[in-house]
């Protein structure tokens, strides 16, 4: 994972993260979320040999790892940069649920089109695509698996959920999304009853 | 039976403080890669008090590496007990604190080579408490350090301050510059006025006074890989320090540590010490048990954890 005698300082994104050069989403996402804990203040022994600014320094390397990392695009710039063709490419800025979004009714207007608001996967993605996050990016950040998250914008009741996970997943897509997740979950819950999803 | 012989490996295990847990550590780890079917033997290198033979249940044995020191004994094979359980032997410890706590570099290797020389797949050696220059050198000359750590903060930084000692310590001993001595006892004070910090520091300030010395100790640490161990472990939380401690090592030494695995808190293990019963014997089926069980296997394998603790 790491060449040898090389500090935090001279480390790769693939060094500063722990990983290999070959690693997937997930296996990036692990290590992300276990480094953001180890440096962070008050973790246990952390400043037996690096200094308070060091270890903040070294989260904020951290960070800036993921986010070029964690994007497929500016991960594919950076790869070739590694390799001596190209330029370092610019750090996507971070993610929604890093940055918790709030949208204004204003903006939910100009997503929907409309004044008049009812949670569903329709709109959901609509919201989805005003903010021009994809799927892929929405699920590294949620958690919330792609096929998952695809199932709830296209009220596939076959393939959505058991009930206790769908309203969990919901509230966290609707959070990244910067909406209020308990009224998203209920309207959403609600609108597919017809569609013979039942709710218990 | 070609990889049984690749396999064979001297693994000693230390940590700064005392209490933790090492002999306990080295006698089920042994008893663990026997029940794999290695042939194993454990020494009591704990040369500040020994007891790991209390730890397997056995009486003390009428002859320890004390005798074979003094009475300069050609052979090492003439001081090994058996230890009752199959394919385990023991090596018992020095009892005589005064005279052999700190001996010299040359006793040292003999004590080393004739361990080595040894016939078994998995040799472990219990190094005892301390940061002192001899038990840096076991350390060393084993080649394959085990690092055990429990999750207190004190034990920590002791685990923090020891293997910055191993790394310059080893520095040390691949030199003999008398100027580039100097810069390494010098950067040992971790507060040192030159500002020299980290083992990257340090490498630089070498670098300018001589290169050479500079590749000979880049070099030297790729063959360096220890391994950690976290003990104790009450919960998810603190098995998952050893994630912590070995990415410190990553960041702050530029050094690759490899991540066998934690060992549950257990109160048994403090019954079972108390009774001078090998844990292993009483609760062969506990969750400390298992946890020792795949850490052999990893020790076996040569592997380490990823970011995950299965």
């Amino acid at each position: 994972m790491v060449t040898q005698l090389k500090s935090w300082r001279e480390q790769d994104y693939y060094e500063i993260l722990e990983v290999g050069p070959k690693a997937t989403e997930e296996e990036i996402r692990v290590a992300y979320d276990k480094l953001k804990t180890i440096y962070s203040a008050g973790y246990p022994g952390i400043t037996v040999l690096f200094t308070t600014e060091e270890v903040k320094k070294i989260r904020d390397k951290v960070d800036e790892a993921y986010r070029v990392l964690r994007d497929p695009r500016s991960q594919r710039e950076y790869d070739l940069m590694l390799r001596g063709e190209g330029e370092r490419p610019t750090v996507p800025p971070p993610s929604p649920t890093v940055t918790q979004r709030t949208l204004t009714p204003q903006q939910i207007r100009e997503a929907l089109g409309t004044d008049e608001v009812h949670w569903s996967g329709e709109t959901l993605r609509a919201v989805r695509r005003y903010l021009s996050l994809d799927p892929t990016e929405v699920a590294v950040e949620t958690k919330v698996g792609k096929h998952n998250l695809k199932a709830i914008e296209e009220e596939d009741v076959h393939a959505l959920p058991a009930p206790v996970y769908l309203k969990g997943f919901l509230r966290t897509y609707a959070k990244a999304l910067g909406l209020e997740p308990h009224q998203v979950a209920e309207e959403y819950i609600e609108g597919i009853a017809w569609k013979g999803y039942k709710r218990d | 039976m070609k990889e049984e012989k690749q396999e064979r490996r001297i693994w000693a295990i230390a940590g700064g403080k005392g209490g933790i847990g090492k002999s306990f550590v080295t006698a089920n780890l042994g008893i663990a890669l026997c029940e794999r079917g290695k042939k194993v033997v454990v020494v009591d290198a704990d040369l500040g008090g020994a007891n790991l033979h209390t730890l397997l249940g056995v009486p003390q044995p009428p002859l320890s590496l004390d005798d074979f020191i003094r009475r300069g004994m050609r052979n090492i094979k003439s001081i090994l007990t058996e230890t009752g359980i199959p394919n385990l032997s023991l090596i018992a410890g020095v009892h005589d604190i005064l005279t052999l706590s700190n001996p010299k570099q040359g006793l040292k290797q003999k004590i080393m080579r004739h361990i080595s020389s040894l016939d078994a797949d998995h040799i472990i050696v219990d190094l005892g408490t301390g940061m002192s220059p001899h038990v840096f050198d076991f350390f060393l000359i084993s080649e394959n350090g085990i690092f055990l750590v429990t999750p207190e903060p004190t034990s920590l930084e002791n685990a923090y301050r020891f293997i910055r000692g191993v790394f310059f310590h080893r520095w040390l001993n691949m030199t003999v510059n008398k100027k580039i001595k100097k810069l390494i006892e010098t950067a040992m004070d971790g507060n040192n006025p030159e500002g020299i910090r980290t083992t990257v520091d340090l490498l630089a300030q070498v670098e300018d006074e001589d290169k050479e010395t500079a590749t000979v100790f880049k070099k030297g640490m790729s063959a360096f890989r220890p391994r950690l161990i976290i003990n104790q472990a009450r919960n998810r939380k603190e098995a998952e320090l050893g994630f912590a401690v070995r990415s410190v090592c990553r960041k702050y030494f530029g050094l690759e540590l490899l991540f066998l695995g934690h060992i549950l808190y257990d109160h048994n293990v403090y019954l079972s010490v108390q009774r001078g019963r090998p844990f292993f014997s009483d609760y062969p089926s506990s969750d400390v048990a298992e946890c020792i069980r795949d850490i052999a296997v990893r020790l076996s394998d040569g592997r380490g954890l990823e970011w995950s603790l299965s």
